[in-house]
């Protein structure tokens, strides 16, 4: 079990923290939702049978939402943080412009919740439609149609906005 | 366009989860032997004050009149609000038992016994509002005491 968890958080480390600060949009309370996801999954002792990656990612969710739900609405309010960094490092990624990386992160912060835990589960976690299905318990056919109508939501808003950029 | 976003997506620079974090998840088994641990200290502590208990009950029942401790249990505080300032953990414990005499045995027909039966209540929470996390732990205790009835 100990081993199992700690593949999980190796091989996923980055995607699930980024999945709790979609959710929880402040990077202490997203690292705080990792950390308690996995201390319960290691004091629960819960034996994992099958892929463990989608309940992980389910653990890393719930206590997401739990840390949301501690905060008072001033709080929320307060600091809200993009996923994102600062502008790439990286020159493969410096392809994405000032202007682009600011649109994407407005549309992604515009998503609703259920779409951008989709969208940050997809590509930013690298999880299988089937494995974010069992980890939002939700249908796979659900997921996948709701991560296509993120695309779309995007796309409109990026395409919207680049259009009124050249008028 | 779908794969346009998905390849845009892909190329955006991405937050990274300070390196403190990995020191604090792969920590987090040793928090959980703590706990039992700590789980199992409480016990004991409980355990010891509920004998302690006992022994003063019967040293102060020395008559035949009815020994029964009728305090209601102390209503169990609300989970307190901890200043952010001071996370540390609390601990919580509340016992509470009742006496109740049954009168005079005798079960071999030779020596008349007081029969008193104690019914105790360990009540333990461990909260740790830096974490958010309350565990309670209610332990219920029964134990009939015989005591040689003096006789005149």
């Amino acid at each position: 079990m100990k081993e199992t968890l700690e593949q999980v958080y190796s091989d996923h480390r980055q995607g699930l923290y980024t999945l709790a600060l979609a959710i929880t949009r402040r990077p202490e309370r997203a690292e705080d939702a990792v950390q308690d996801a996995f201390a319960r999954l290691w004091t629960a002792g819960v034996r994992l049978t099958g892929d463990p990656v989608p309940y992980v990612f389910a653990a890393v969710r719930n206590a997401a939402v739990d840390q949301m739900r501690r905060q008072n609405g001033a709080a929320r309010r307060l600091e809200s943080v993009s996923i994102y960094n600062g502008l790439p490092t990286d020159p493969a990624a410096r392809a994405v412009s000032a202007e682009q990386h600011r649109l994407v992160r407005e549309a992604l912060d515009e998503l609703p919740d259920a779409e951008r835990e989709a969208v940050v589960m997809k590509i930013y976690a690298g999880l299988t439609f089937d494995q974010i299905a069992r980890a939002l318990g939700q249908p796979l056919q659900t997921v996948a149609s709701r991560y296509r109508r993120a695309l779309e939501r995007m796309g409109r808003r990026l395409k919207g906005n680049g259009e009124a950029a050249h008028e | 366009m779908s794969n346009e976003i998905e390849d845009l997506l892909a190329r955006m620079p991405l937050r990274q989860p300070a390196p403190s974090m990995d020191a604090k998840v792969l920590r987090a088994p040793h928090r959980g032997r703590r706990i039992l641990w700590w789980a199992a200290a409480g016990g004991a502590v409980g355990a010891a004050a509920a004998v302690l208990l006992v022994a003063f009950a019967l040293f102060r029942d020395d008559g035949d009149r009815v020994a029964r401790d009728t305090n209601p249990p102390a209503p169990i505080p609300e989970t307190p609000t901890v200043a952010k300032t001071d996370p540390a953990p609390v601990r919580l414990e509340q016992n509470w038992s009742t006496v109740a005499y049954e009168g005079v045995v005798a079960p071999d027909d030779r020596t008349p016994l007081r029969r008193f039966r104690r019914r105790m209540f360990e009540h333990v929470q461990w909260i740790d509002p830096a974490r958010g996390t309350r565990m309670e732990m209610t332990v219920p205790h029964e134990e009939v005491i015989l005591i040689k009835a003096t006789a005149y």
